[in-house]
C-alpha cells in the first residue's frame, strides 16, 4: 500500500506540470505583461518608465517560457514561467500582485471556509442517507413515489434560488439570523447557520435522489436474497447489509472531496461575505490577480489528486475486497 | 409412511404485467417427507425454481402466489403473516441458491453472517454464536474454522462459499433444505464434494431436501423421488429407480435421449423439435403435444389428467411410455478411424501475464495461465481439451488463433508458424482458423442484424464479390446451419439461445476454416438444445473435413464428439490422447478423479467418487514439483520435489506422473 | 433586410441537422427505434417533451437572426422571434414597474393639469395604458384578457382536434365524446398521446392568456431601465438552450474519440489520453472557466474593431463560453467512455470479429462506436439540465455570457442586488427562476426517461 500511495504521488508531479503550463499559457497567450501592468496601475500613471518598473518588481521583465540570453539550463530556469511555477511545488505561493504574502493569506482564510464547508458537508450527509433510506425502505409505494418528485423539483431550482430565498426568508423576513457577514472566534456561528442550512437544502434533491438509487441497486442483489433466506427483518436487513454495501461508493464519493473542502464554496462565501478561500478566488478573478488564481489553481489541483489517493486508500478502509498494489 | 413434512397443492406463481401474466407456476401439487431427498428436475425456464421462491415466499417483486397452499405440517405458509413466516424462513426451511459467488454479503465476514441466523433461530445459542458458526463451518467440511469464520467471502474460494451457504442454512436448525441448482456454478470435483456433503447432512439431520436441477445426473445420484417439470406444471412424478429405469413421460423420455454419451459416438442424438410455448398463454392442450412424437389427436384437444401408473408412480400423459430408454436413433454418422494428417501442431506453448508490483510497477513475476502446453490435431478430428474452471484452457484456445499473444512456443498451422507471423500475414491466415464462444448472445453485437453479423468475416477476409454476392453466401450458411432465409434481417435479441449458437457457427463458416476452436459451446445450453447443436457439429465435420479444438469441461460431451481428449490442470496438460485411452484407462490420478466425480444417469456404470480435497491453487503461485501433488490421494515424496516428465504409455498416450515414471524404472 | 448568420446560430442549425439525420438514420433501424418507443410510451417522457420542444422552438425563432434595415454597423441585430413579439420588445419603460401595475416603481415630480406640481408614481407610458382609472378597471380588464385569451386558445384547440375526433370517431366507429376521451384522457395503444395532448392543451391556452395579457401589461413587470422582463425571460431561453447543448456538442467529438481509442488501444495511448483527462479535470472548472474569460474579454478589448456589433460580440463571447466550459466537462464522459470500451473489447464479438482480422478502426466503427452511443446520449440529457443551471452561477461570478445579453443568469444577478430595495424588487428574479425551473424539471424528468429507456443495466424498454 505504501508503494502504491509513492507511486501515485510521484504520478502527480507530471500532472501538476501540466497543470501549470496550462493556466500559464492561458494567462499569457492572449494577455501579455504589459496589458497586466496597465491594468495594475490603473489608467492614470501608465508611462512606458511605470510598466517596466512594475513588470520588473513582479518578475514579470523575463522572456515567458525560453530565456535565449542565457545558457543551458538557465535558458528555461531563468523565464517568467520557471520562477512562478516552480516554487509552487514547494508550496511557496509568493506574493500577489498587489504585494500581499498569499500563503499568509491563504493559512487565514481556510478557517472561515472550513467552518462553512465541513458542517455543510456532515449534516447533509446525515439528511440524504437518512431520507434516501426512507425511500428504499418504502420503495414502489407512493410515499416513495413523491419523495422521488420532490428530489427531482428540488434539483432542479437554481442554487441562486435557495441563497436568495434564505437570505431573504431568515435573514429579512425572520430577522433569525444575519443576512451576510462574519465574526472572529466563537461569535461566527450565527454568521455560519444561514450558508450551512443553505447548503444542505441546496444538495437535498440530487443526493437523495443518488443515495436512493445506490440503496435500490443494492436491494436487488442476491446476497440480500440470502439474508432474507435467513428470516431477516426489513430494518436489520437495510441496516446490517444494504447500508453498510451501498455506504462504500457513498463514502468514497464524499473523501475525493475533502480535501478540496477548504477551497471553501465560491458562490455561498462571496454571497454570505465569509471572508474565506472561496471569495478569496473571486476578489482575485474580479481583480486579475494572476499570481492568486495560479496559487488557487495549483492547490486545488494537488487538492484534488490527493483526494483521488485517499479514494483509494478508504477502499482498502471500508471494502475487504479491494487491495492496493 | 410416515406424514409429508411438506405439501403443495395447487400452488400457482405468477410473474409480471397483471394483464398478461407469465403463469412461472401454474399448479403444482407435491408432497415432501421427512428424509427424503425429492428432485424437482426441468430445463430453464420452467418454473422450478419459482416454486422454490414461492415456497420460500421469497418472490422478486413482479411475482405473486396467485393461488394454492404451501403446508409445513399443519401451518399454511402462504396464509402466515410476515413476521412469523420470518421465524420459519431459515428456521424450519433452509435455501441454498445456485450462485455461491453473489450470494454471500461481500462486506461481512462469514462468521457474522452464520451468527446472525443463529441468534435469529436457535436460542440455546444465541448468546454465544461464535462457537457454534465455527462448529457449523466444520460440519460443513471448512478446514481450519476457527481462522476461517474471521475471514470474508472474496478470501474462500467457490465451493467454499457454497459450503458458507449450507452452514447458513443447517444453522436454523432446518427440517427441510431447498437446494436451487446448488451446484451448477461449480467444477464436477467440487461439486462432487458438495453434493457428498448434502447427502452426509441429510443422513446426520434427518433433513428433507428440496433439490432443484436440470442435470439428470445429479439428480440421479443424489434423489429419492424425482418430480419432473414442463412449462409451469409437473409432468411426472416416481421413485429414482423407477425413473432411470424408464420414464413414462415423452418430455423425460427425450431428455435420456438427447444426452450425449460414449455409446452414442458417430450417431445424432436425438432432440426435441421446437420450443418450449411461452407461459403467458392460456392452454387447453397438452404442453407438449406440439413437440411430442406420440401425440395424437386427444393430446390437442384437453389437458391431459393424472394418470396413475402404481407405487407412487404419476404422468399427466394420455400415452405414456415405459421400459428403458432406447438410445438407437437413425445412424446417420459413420464412424471414421483414419489417421489424420496433421493439421495443427502446438509446440510448447506459453501464455504468461506479467504481475507488477512496487513502486515502478516493475514485473515481480508471472501468471502462467498456460504454461508448456503440446497438442496435436488432425485433419476433420476433433480433439476435446479438458479441465475445471481456471486451468488454462480457453488461454490455450485464445493464444492459438493470437487472440492473446503468446509468450512462447510454436503454433504450427499447415507446417507454418502462427505464432511467428507477421500481423498482416496472420490476418490472411485467420481464414483458416475461427472460434466459437460459450454465450452466444455476448459473442453478436447486439447493434447488427444478423446477416451483417454472419457477413462480418467475407467482408473482413474480401470474400465475395459485391454486395448481392454476400448476401447469397449469407443466406446458403444461414441454411447450412438450418435457420430460415429470412433471419438475415432479423436482430439477435430475437433469437433463442440456440439459434443464436446457430447464427455464431454459420458466422465462423462463412470464411471456410479448416480448423474451429470451440470454447464450451453447449454449456449454456438446454440438454436438447444441446442435442441439436451437437448434431450439427458432427454433421459439419463429415461434410466440410473440419477439425475441431473442443473446449469443456463436460466429460459426456467430450465421449461423445472428441476423437483425441487432452486433460489440463494448472496451465499443464497432464494427460493425452485416444478418447478410448483416457476415458477408459485413465492414467494420471487426476483424470481418474475427474472422470470419477462425474455424475452418471445409469446406475449400472456408477464408479467409486475419488474425493478431491481442496481446490485448484492460483496459477500466479504454483506448487512446487507437481501442480497436482497438494490435492493427489496418491502424491509421494518424489511429487513435492519436481514436476514429472511426460511418458508414453501406449502409442499417443501419454501423461505427467511420478507414478508411471517410477514404473519404468 | 440582409440575414445573419452568428456562429451559434450555425452550430444550433448544425446540431438540429444531426438530430433530423439520426432521426431518419434511426427510423430504419429497430435497435435503435426501440428504446424511444419506450420514451414515447411514458407519460412523463410524451408530457416533458412537448414542454422542451416549446423551448426550443423560441429557441430556434430566436436564432434566425436579420438585420432589418440592411447591414449597415449600426443597425441592430434582430431575431424572428423579435419580430414577432415586435411590441413586447419596444415597450419601454423609464424604470422599475410591478407586474401588471399601471404606474412606475419611483416617484416623480408631475406637473398636473393644473401647473401644481405633485410627487408621485406616474402612469406607465404602455402597462396599463389603456384603463382611465386603472384602480377600480384593472381587475375586470386583466379577467377580460384572460378570457380573451383562453377563449382563443381554446378555439383555436378545438379548430386543431374537433376534425381529428371526428375522423377517428367516424373511423373507429365511435361517439365524438368518446373519441375525445380516447384523445385525451384514456390510452390506447403503446404512445402516451394523452399525456402529448394535455400538455399541448394546457401550454396553447397559457399562451394566450400570456399573449392577451402582455398586450396591455407588463406581466412580470419592467427591470431597471425599462424593459419588460417577460420579453427578457424568453430571451433568455435561447442562451439557456445553447449553453445546455453547444456545450456538449463541442466537447463530444474529442470525449468520444479519446474515450475509445484508450479504452480499445490500452497502452501508451491510454497512458496519455488518462493523463491529459486528469490534468484537466484537476484544475478547479470554475477557475479554468475565469482564467480563459478574463482572457477573452483582454483580447476583445484590445481588438475591438473586429467586432462590428454588440450581438456578434456576445455571441462570440457565448461560443467561447461554450467552448471553455466543455473543455471542463469533456473529462468525465471520456473516462465513462474509456470504461465501458475496456469491457467491450473483451467481449466475444469483438474478439470474433478480431479473429477474422478486422482492423482496429473497423472494430472501433462498427462494434465499439455503437454500442457505447446510449451513453453518450444518456450524459447528454443528463448533463444538459446542470449547464443550465451552471449559466447562472457562472454570471454571478461575471465570468458567464456577455453582460449585454439576454440570458437568466443576468436577469438574476441584475436583480439581485435590488433586493435591498424597499419594498423589494422581486419580479426580475421571479420570472427568471421560473422560466429556468421549468426547463431545468422538464429536462430532468425527460433524462430520467431516456436513461431507463437506454441503460441495459436496468433492461427495460427493450420489449
Amino acid at each position: 500500500m505504501m508503494a502504491y500511495i509513492v507511486r501515485r504521488a510521484l504520478y502527480a508531479i507530471p500532472i501538476l506540470i501540466g497543470v501549470n503550463i496550462i493556466t500559464f499559457v492561458l494567462f499569457f497567450v492572449l494577455n501579455s505583461p504589459d496589458d497586466m501592468a496597465r491594468l495594475h496601475l490603473g489608467t492614470k500613471h501608465v508611462t512606458p518608465e511605470a510598466i517596466s518598473a512594475w513588470k520588473h518588481e513582479h518578475g514579470y521583465d523575463k522572456p515567458l517560457l525560453f530565456n535565449a540570453r542565457r545558457d543551458g539550463i538557465e535558458a528555461l530556469t531563468d523565464t517568467i514561467f520557471f520562477r512562478n511555477s516552480a516554487r509552487l511545488f514547494a508550496f511557496d505561493f509568493g506574493l500577489s500582485d498587489s504585494g500581499r504574502d498569499i500563503g499568509h493569506d491563504i493559512a487565514q482564510r481556510m478557517w472561515p471556509s472550513l467552518a462553512i464547508a465541513v458542517p455543510t458537508l456532515l449534516v447533509g450527509l446525515a439528511i440524504n442517507i437518512t431520507l434516501a433510506l426512507m425511500l428504499a425502505l418504502f420503495r414502489a409505494t407512493y410515499l416513495d413515489f413523491w419523495g422521488v418528485v420532490i428530489a427531482v423539483a428540488m434539483m432542479s431550482i437554481s442554487s441562486l434560488f435557495y441563497i436568495i430565498g434564505g437570505q431573504f426568508l431568515l435573514g429579512k423576513l425572520l430577522h433569525l439570523v444575519p443576512i451576510s457577514g462574519y465574526d472572529t472566534g466563537a461569535a461566527a456561528w450565527k454568521f455560519l447557520v444561514l450558508p450551512v442550512i443553505v447548503g444542505v437544502i441546496s444538495g437535498i434533491g440530487s443526493g437523495v435522489r443518488w443515495y436512493r438509487t445506490l440503496f435500490l441497486e443494492e436491494i436487488g442483489k442476491d446476497y440480500v436474497r440470502t439474508a432474507r433466506a435467513k428470516g431477516l427483518g426489513e430494518m436489520r436487513l437495510m441496516f446490517a447489509h444494504v447500508l453498510r454495501n451501498a455506504l462504500i461508493p457513498i463514502l468514497t464519493g464524499v473523501v475525493v472531496i475533502l480535501p478540496l473542502l477548504f477551497m471553501g464554496s465560491l458562490l455561498v462565501e462571496s454571497f454570505f461575505g465569509i471572508p474565506g478561500l472561496g471569495s478569496y478566488t473571486i476578489d482575485a478573478i474580479n481583480r486579475q490577480d494572476f499570481a492568486i488564481v495560479r496559487s488557487m489553481v495549483f492547490l486545488g489541483s494537488v487538492m484534488y489528486i490527493l483526494g483521488l489517493i485517499l479514494t483509494d486508500v478508504s477502499y482498502t478502509l471500508v471494502d475487504p475486497r479491494v487491495r492496493l498494489s | 409412511m410416515s406424514q409429508p413434512l411438506l405439501r403443495i397443492r395447487n400452488l400457482q406463481v405468477w410473474l409480471g404485467d397483471p394483464r398478461r401474466p407469465v403463469r412461472a407456476v401454474d399448479g403444482i401439487d407435491l408432497d415432501l417427507y421427512p428424509g427424503e431427498t425429492l428432485a424437482l428436475l426441468g430445463e430453464s425456464g420452467c418454473g422450478k425454481s419459482m416454486t422454490a421462491f414461492g415456497v420460500m415466499r421469497l418472490l422478486p417483486p413482479s411475482g405473486r402466489v396467485t393461488a394454492g397452499q404451501v403446508l409445513l405440517g399443519d401451518q399454511d405458509l402462504l396464509r402466515l403473516p410476515e413476521c412469523e413466516m420470518r421465524a420459519v424462513r431459515g428456521g424450519q426451511l433452509g435455501m441454498i441458491f445456485q450462485e455461491p459467488m453473489t450470494s454471500l454479503n461481500p462486506v461481512m465476514r462469514i462468521g457474522d453472517q452464520i451468527a446472525e441466523s443463529i441468534r435469529l433461530h436457535d436460542p440455546a445459542h444465541a448468546a454465544a454464536p461464535r462457537a457454534r458458526a465455527v462448529e457449523l463451518l466444520d460440519a460443513v467440511g471448512i478446514p481450519d474454522p476457527a481462522r476461517r469464520i474471521d475471514e470474508y467471502p472474496h478470501q474462500l474460494s467457490g465451493g467454499m462459499k457454497q459450503r458458507v451457504m449450507v452452514a447458513i442454512a443447517l444453522a436454523g436448525r432446518p427440517r427441510l433444505l431447498i437446494a436451487d441448482e446448488p451446484t451448477t456454478a461449480l467444477d464436477v470435483t467440487i461439486q462432487a464434494q458438495v453434493l457428498g456433503l448434502l447427502k452426509k447432512l441429510q443422513r446426520d439431520h434427518e433433513l428433507a431436501v428440496l433439490l432443484i436441477s436440470h442435470d439428470l445426473g445429479v439428480v440421479a445420484e443424489t434423489a429419492d423421488r424425482i418430480a419432473v417439470m414442463y412449462a409451469g406444471q409437473l409432468v411426472e412424478v416416481c421413485d429414482r429407480q423407477t425413473f432411470f429405469k424408464g420414464p413414462a413421460h415423452p418430455y423425460a423420455r427425450k431428455l435420456f435421449s438427447a444426452l450425449p454419451g460414449f455409446d452414442k459416438r458417430g450417431r445424432r442424438l436425438e432432440i426435441i423439435p421446437g420450443m418450449v410455448p411461452p407461459l403467458d398463454t392460456r392452454f387447453s392442450a397438452c404442453r407438449f403435444a406440439d413437440r411430442c412424437d406420440h401425440a395424437g389427436e386427444d393430446c390437442r384437444q384437453q389437458p391431459p389428467p393424472w394418470r396413475d401408473l402404481g407405487n407412487g408412480h404419476r404422468v399427466r400423459c394420455l400415452h405414456p411410455r415405459s421400459g428403458l430408454v432406447e438410445s438407437a436413433a437413425a445412424a446417420s454418422r459413420g464412424e471414421e478411424t483414419r489417421a489424420a494428417k496433421t493439421l495443427l501442431e502446438v509446440r510448447d506453448l506459453k501464455v504468461h501475464f506479467p504481475i507488477h508490483k512496487g513502486v515502478l510497477r516493475r514485473v515481480k513475476g508471472h501468471v502462467k495461465a498456460v504454461d508448456g502446453v503440446s497438442l496435436r490435431i488432425g485433419g476433420a478430428r476433433t480433439l476435446a481439451l479438458v479441465g475445471e474452471s481456471g486451468c488454462g484452457k480457453t488461454t490455450v484456445g485464445k493464444g492459438i488463433l493470437r487472440l492473446i499473444e503468446p509468450s512462447a512456443g510454436q503454433v504450427l498451422f499447415d507446417g507454418e508458424d502462427l505464432a511467428r507471423l507477421s500481423p498482416r500475414a496472420l490476418r490472411r491466415r485467420r481464414a483458416d482458423m475461427q472460434i466459437i464462444f460459450q454465450d452466444p448472445a455476448a459473442s453478436m453485437n447486439p447493434r447488427m442484424p444478423v446477416g451483417e453479423i454472419v457477413a462480418e468475416g467475407l467482408r473482413a477476409q474480401g470474400i465475395g464479390t459485391g454486395r448481392e454476392d454476400r448476401q447469397r453466401r449469407v443466406a446458403r450458411l444461414l441454411e447450412q446451419v438450418g435457420l430460415p432465409a429470412d433471419s438475415a434481417a432479423r436482430y439477435p435479441h430475437e433469437f433463442s439461445g440456440g439459434q443464436r449458437q446457430r447464427i455464431c457457427i454459420a458466422r465462423a463458416l462463412a470464411v471456410d476454416p479448416r480448423l474451429i476452436v470451440c470454447d464450451e459451446p453447449t454449456s449454456a445450453l438446454d440438454v436438447s438444445v444441446q442435442a441439436q447443436i451437437l448434431n450439427l457439429f458432427g454433421e459439419l465435420q463429415q461434410r466440410l473435413s473440419l477439425s475441431y479444438l473442443f473446449i469443456t469441461h463436460d466429460i459426456s460431451v467430450v465421449s461423445f464428439i472428441a476423437h483425441e481428449v487432452a486433460v489440463m490442470y494448472l496451465g499443464r496438460v497432464v494427460e493425452q490422447g485416444s478418447v478410448e485411452q483416457v476415458l477408459e484407462r485413465p492414467a494420471h490420478p487426476y483424470t481418474e478423479a475427474l472422470l470419477s466425480a462425474v455424475p452418471v444417469v445409469d446406475p449400472a456404470s456408477r464408479r467409486q467418487i475419488i474425493r478431491l480435497e481442496g481446490d485448484m491453487p492460483s496459477p500466479a503461485d504454483p506448487p512446487r514439483g507437481c501442480h497436482f501433488h497438494p490435492r493427489c490421494p496418491r502424491a509421494m515424496a518424489v511429487c513435492r520435489t519436481a514436476y514429472p516428465e511426460t511418458t508414453e504409455l501406449e502409442p499417443g498416450h501419454q501423461a505427467a506422473c511420478w507414478l508411471l515414471t517410477e514404473k519404468r524404472w | 433586410m440582409t440575414p445573419v448568420l452568428l456562429w451559434t446560430d450555425l452550430l444550433l442549425f448544425v446540431l438540429l441537422g444531426g438530430i433530423a439525420l439520426f432521426v431518419w438514420h434511426a427510423r430504419r433501424h429497430d435497435h435503435l427505434r426501440r428504446p424511444w418507443r419506450y420514451v414515447a410510451g411514458s407519460r412523463v417522457g410524451m408530457a416533458t417533451a412537448v414542454i422542451l420542444s416549446a423551448y426550443v422552438v423560441i429557441g430556434v425563432l430566436d436564432s434566425l437572426h436579420f438585420q432589418p434595415h440592411g447591414g449597415k454597423a449600426s443597425d441592430d441585430v434582430l431575431s424572428l422571434f423579435d419580430w414577432l413579439v415586435g411590441d413586447l420588445r419596444e415597450h419601454q419603460e423609464k424604470t422599475y414597474s410591478a407586474p401588471f401595475s399601471a404606474w412606475l416603481y419611483a416617484k416623480e415630480s408631475i406637473e398636473q393639469p393644473d401647473g401644481t406640481i405633485v410627487r408621485a408614481y406616474p402612469r406607465l407610458r404602455w402597462g396599463g395604458a389603456a384603463l382611465r382609472d386603472p384602480r377600480r378597471e384593472r381587475g375586470a380588464d386583466i379577467a377580460r384578457r384572460v378570457g380573451l385569451g383562453a377563449g382563443a386558445a381554446l378555439l383555436l384547440l378545438a379548430a386543431l382536434y374537433l376534425p381529428l375526433a371526428w375522423r377517428i370517431a367516424r373511423r373507429d366507429g365511435v361517439s365524438l365524446g368518446a373519441a375525445l376521451h380516447g384523445l385525451f384522457i384514456r390510452r390506447r395503444g403503446r404512445v402516451a398521446w394523452p399525456a402529448f395532448h394535455l400538455t399541448m392543451a394546457v401550454l396553447v391556452v397559457s399562451a394566450g392568456v400570456l399573449i392577451a395579457l402582455a398586450a396591455g401589461y407588463h406581466v412580470f413587470g419592467t427591470d431597471k431601465v425599462g424593459e419588460d422582463v417577460f420579453y427578457q425571460a424568453l430571451k433568455s431561453i435561447r442562451t439557456g438552450l445553447l449553453i445546455g447543448t453547444l456545450t456538449t456538442l463541442v466537447m463530444l467529438p474529442a470525449a468520444l474519440l479519446l474515450g475509445i481509442l484508450a479504452g480499445y488501444y490500452r497502452g501508451w495511448i491510454d497512458d496519455l489520453i488518462q493523463y491529459l483527462y486528469t490534468t484537466l479535470s484537476s484544475i478547479p472548472g470554475v477557475l479554468l472557466i475565469a482564467a480563459a474569460i478574463l482572457m477573452l474579454q483582454v483580447y476583445m478589448a484590445e481588438h475591438a474593431a473586429e467586432f462590428d456589433s454588440l450581438a456578434r460580440r456576445a455571441d462570440l463571447r457565448l461560443l467561447f463560453l461554450c467552448v471553455i466550459l466543455g473543455i471542463t466537462s469533456w473529462t468525465t464522459l471520456c473516462r465513462l467512455l474509456r470504461g465501458e470500451t475496456l469491457k467491450l473489447r473483451e467481449l466475444e464479438y469483438v474478439q470474433a470479429a478480431r479473429a477474422f482480422g478486422v482492423r482496429g478502426p473497423a472494430i472501433l466503427s462498427r462494434h465499439i462506436l455503437p454500442n457505447v452511443m446510449h451513453i453518450v446520449l444518456i450524459s447528454i440529457v443528463l448533463d444538459f439540465s446542470g449547464l443550465v443551471l451552471a449559466e447562472a452561477v457562472l454570471a454571478y461570478v461575471n465570468i458567464g455570457v456577455d453582460p449585454t445579453m439576454n440570458s437568466w443568469g443576468n436577469m438574476i444577478n441584475s436583480a439581485r442586488l435590488e433586493l435591498a430595495r424597499e419594498p423589494i424588487v422581486w419580479w426580475s428574479l421571479a420570472a427568471a427562476f421560473v422560466f429556468m425551473f421549468v426547463l431545468v424539471l422538464a429536462a430532468n424528468l425527460f433524462a430520467d426517461v431516456v436513461r431507463d429507456a437506454f441503460d441495459p443495466r436496468l433492461g427495460r424498454g427493450r420489449g
